[in-house]
């Protein structure tokens, strides 16, 4: 197994609030969870601990993705470097949405709400390909 | 080409109606309910083919894409076959809903059991490659 690229999952770990405040900001704002009022408590309005709760969590996942890269091993990655997309993009399609689309039809909330925050994940666990391909 | 139980995707894909049956039910049916502000009338609202269909369908989904994980690793051991779906669960389905729930202000105890179901049910679905393959 190859070494774990720690710049990049530390730069990966930001990248979810990063894209978040695009995303939840301009984009789609209002549409999902980042501006939500949900189960009857009043969102904050400064959310600095899901900030630092967002980053640290990003760091989590960044490092299980470093893992798995670490195990296709970096002969393999400078030979078929789509894998970096692949990996990332594949856990964000595969297993993020399928399950943020089954609990949020549980929590009756919006298709809407369903597709923007999935979307939000597959364009970061992307992003989070990227940087470990620029990085690697 | 890498070789994928199909029986052990559908095994898998059906575990996670199980599990919620059992996690949503006598479990913690109450606490989640108050917890997401959710009431019976709210679980009555959906037809149920609608929403098991579709739950269905992704949880066959993410299965095919499991048992491909698996396939491509390739001789792992029933034991690291289970941690490793369960490593899944944790390190993008968990932290997922972790950011998505820390922003809209929702409980932890919430996420705990959303998470929860996830964890247990990964983890089964784990246990299943390892047993079909």
């Amino acid at each position: 197994m190859g070494p774990i690229n720690w710049l990049a999952v530390v730069l990966a770990a930001n990248l979810a609030v990063a894209i978040g405040f695009v995303w939840y900001g301009p984009l789609f704002g209002g549409a999902a969870l980042f501006g939500r009022v949900a189960g009857g408590h009043k969102r904050k309005d400064t959310p600095v601990s899901g900030i630092l709760g967002a980053i640290l969590l990003q760091g989590v996942s960044a490092l299980m993705l470093a893992h798995g890269y670490a195990r296709i091993g970096g002969v393999t990655l400078a030979a078929k470097p789509w894998l970096y997309w692949m990996q990332a993009g594949g856990i964000a399609l595969a297993f993020v949405a399928p399950a943020l689309f089954i609990s949020y039809a549980r929590h009756k909330m919006t298709i809407r709400e369903a597709f923007v925050d999935s979307g939000f994940w597959i364009v970061v666990y992307l992003a989070t390909g990227t940087v470990f391909w620029a990085l690697g | 080409m890498w070789t994928i139980s199909l029986s052990a995707v559908v095994a898998a894909a059906a575990v996670g109606f199980l599990v919620g049956g059992l996690w949503y039910g006598p479990l913690f049916l109450k606490v989640w309910q108050r917890e997401a502000g959710i009431s019976e009338l709210d679980m009555k609202r959906r037809h149920p083919a609608y929403v098991f269909g579709g739950a269905f369908a992704l949880q066959l989904f993410a299965a095919y894409f499991m048992g491909h994980v698996f396939a491509t690793y390739g001789g792992l051991s029933p034991k690291s076959t289970i941690l490793t779906a369960f490593g899944i669960a944790l390190a993008f389905v968990v932290t997922a809903f972790g950011v998505n729930y820390l922003f809209a202000g929702r409980s932890v105890k919430l996420w705990a059991i959303d998470s929860g179901y996830y964890l247990v049910t990964y983890s089964l679905m784990g246990a299943i490659f390892a047993w079909l393959g």
